[in-house]
């Protein structure tokens, strides 16, 4: 064997060979980091808006809206924000598989990692409201933005689905008149049988949400009336309450 | 620090200390190399098969890259693990340059027995050169992730933690990558008919 080592010293003084500076190392290792972070912000932010358009959905509507549960399931997934969010996921999981270290972990450590850092972040923004106002500003900003997801109002502007929304004009005992969110005009028809949820107020300008069927083109039957926030269901146990729900002759 | 670690014997000093050496004067990097000439020439001869001269070139280049990379190197890995990762990538980038896939006919023959040994009973009998013959093709088709696990196993004995810090993969990677390098040379023997070792 020749002498490798002799030969290797002797080329590294004669074209002047350092060691690289640690810095550039260093540089290298937190720029890894670095990604990681960035990646999981606009994840964590772009979370925070698939979460709010979520969360303010009312998903006990299947029955109602649906034949089958799972399509309208489907149907409530705000895939525009959930495509960028799912790469985002990736791309954090790889950069955080890049760091130093990373290596050492398998798969399952690395993924609940980098989506745990996601979610912490993306529930700190959605609980700092950055959803809500990112959505807003779509909505504002973007013209065709409304019709990619599914937001509350266009969940409750489905008259032919039996979900209808909108604000109370004027109430008379068997039916109240109802402006839709498009600015259309509906007659809503009451009964004994309509269930009005406890804090539902069939007041004007109330906001509501109907459940029931369209009679034709201007009137719509309501079996169930909700008010605009939540279920209309007031805290404490459905059986035993009793105040979960009222009928119209129990008004 | 410096002279504290210039008071040691050479042989003394741990390899942390020699980089540290080395940094300043190139001349401690020759400890540092005489200590690993022999290890890391053997691997690079055993996963490129290369002529020797080569395989002395490739050496060269590898320890010019690690003397590079010295403010790279973090304790918290083995030194001889690290040294192991820069040769590796320096082969993988040397194939893929050339366009050629690493051949296997130059491993010694108790060499392949070694990589059939371990929880087989194939390896029983080595005295057939046809049989060698047979195996070292077979060895030779392996994908190069398959063949570099092994021959850091069987050949080099690397424990999987070294393996994992060598190859930079997680350690159910590498248990999974060995497994299936096994596998498929002893499924590829079989298909060929080497039946010298009573699969």
């Amino acid at each position: 064997m020749r002498n490798i080592i002799a030969e290797t010293i002797g080329k590294i003084k004669e074209k002047n060979i350092r060691p690289e500076p640690r810095w550039k190392y260093l540089a290298k290792k937190y720029s890894v980091w670095i990604s990681f972070f960035v990646v999981a912000f606009f994840a964590a932010a772009v979370f925070s808006v698939a979460y709010f358009l979520v969360s303010q959905l009312d998903w006990d509507l299947s029955a109602a809206a649906h034949r089958y549960s799972v399509f309208y399931y489907l149907s409530l997934v705000p895939y525009l924000w959930a495509a960028p969010l799912v790469i985002l996921v990736f791309l954090a999981f790889f950069s955080l598989r890049k760091t130093e270290s990373g290596y050492r972990y398998d798969f399952w450590k690395i993924a609940a990692s980098a989506l745990g850092v996601i979610l912490v972040f993306g529930f700190l923004a959605a609980s700092a409201g950055f959803g809500r106002k990112m959505n807003g500003v779509m909505m504002n900003d973007f013209p065709g933005y409304g019709r990619l997801v599914a937001t509350k109002e266009s969940q409750w502007s489905q008259p032919e689905k039996g979900l209808l929304a909108g604000t109370v004009n004027s109430v008379s005992a068997n039916s109240f008149d109802l402006q839709d969110f498009s600015g259309k005009d509906w007659q809503i028809l009451i009964d004994e049988k309509t269930v009005v949820r406890p804090s539902a107020r069939l007041e004007s300008g109330e906001t509501i949400k109907a459940i029931g069927q369209t009679e034709n083109n201007q009137t719509f039957k309501a079996d169930e009336i909700r008010p605009w926030q939540g279920k209309g269901q007031m805290s404490g146990n459905a059986k035993n309450s009793g105040g979960l729900k009222r009928t119209m002759n129990g008004r | 620090m410096e002279n504290q670690l210039l008071n040691l014997p050479e042989n003394e000093k741990s390899d942390a200390e020699l980089i540290e050496l080395a940094k300043a004067d190139p001349e401690s990097f020759g400890l540092l190399m005489e200590r690993y000439q022999i290890p890391l020439f053997r691997y690079i001869r055993r996963l490129t098969q290369l002529p020797k001269e080569d395989a002395e070139d490739l050496l060269q280049e590898v320890f010019i890259k690690i003397y590079q990379k010295l403010n790279e190197y973090n304790e918290l890995l083995k030194f001889s693990s690290w040294a192991y990762r820069i040769a590796h990538n320096h082969i993988v980038d040397f194939f893929r340059k050339i366009g050629a896939r690493p051949r296997t006919n130059s491993l010694e023959d108790y060499e392949l027995a070694k990589l059939l040994t371990s929880k087989t009973d194939i390896a029983r009998d080595l005295d057939s050169k046809d049989c060698l013959e047979k195996m070292k093709a077979s060895l030779e088709k392996l994908p190069l992730k398959y063949k570099e696990v092994l021959v850091l196993r069987f050949l080099e004995e690397k424990s999987y933690e070294e393996i994992m810090d060598i190859l930079r993969k997680p350690k159910g990677t590498v248990a999974t990558l060995i497994a299936r390098g096994r596998e498929m040379l002893l499924a590829d023997m079989k298909k060929e008919g080497i039946d010298c070792f009573e699969i």
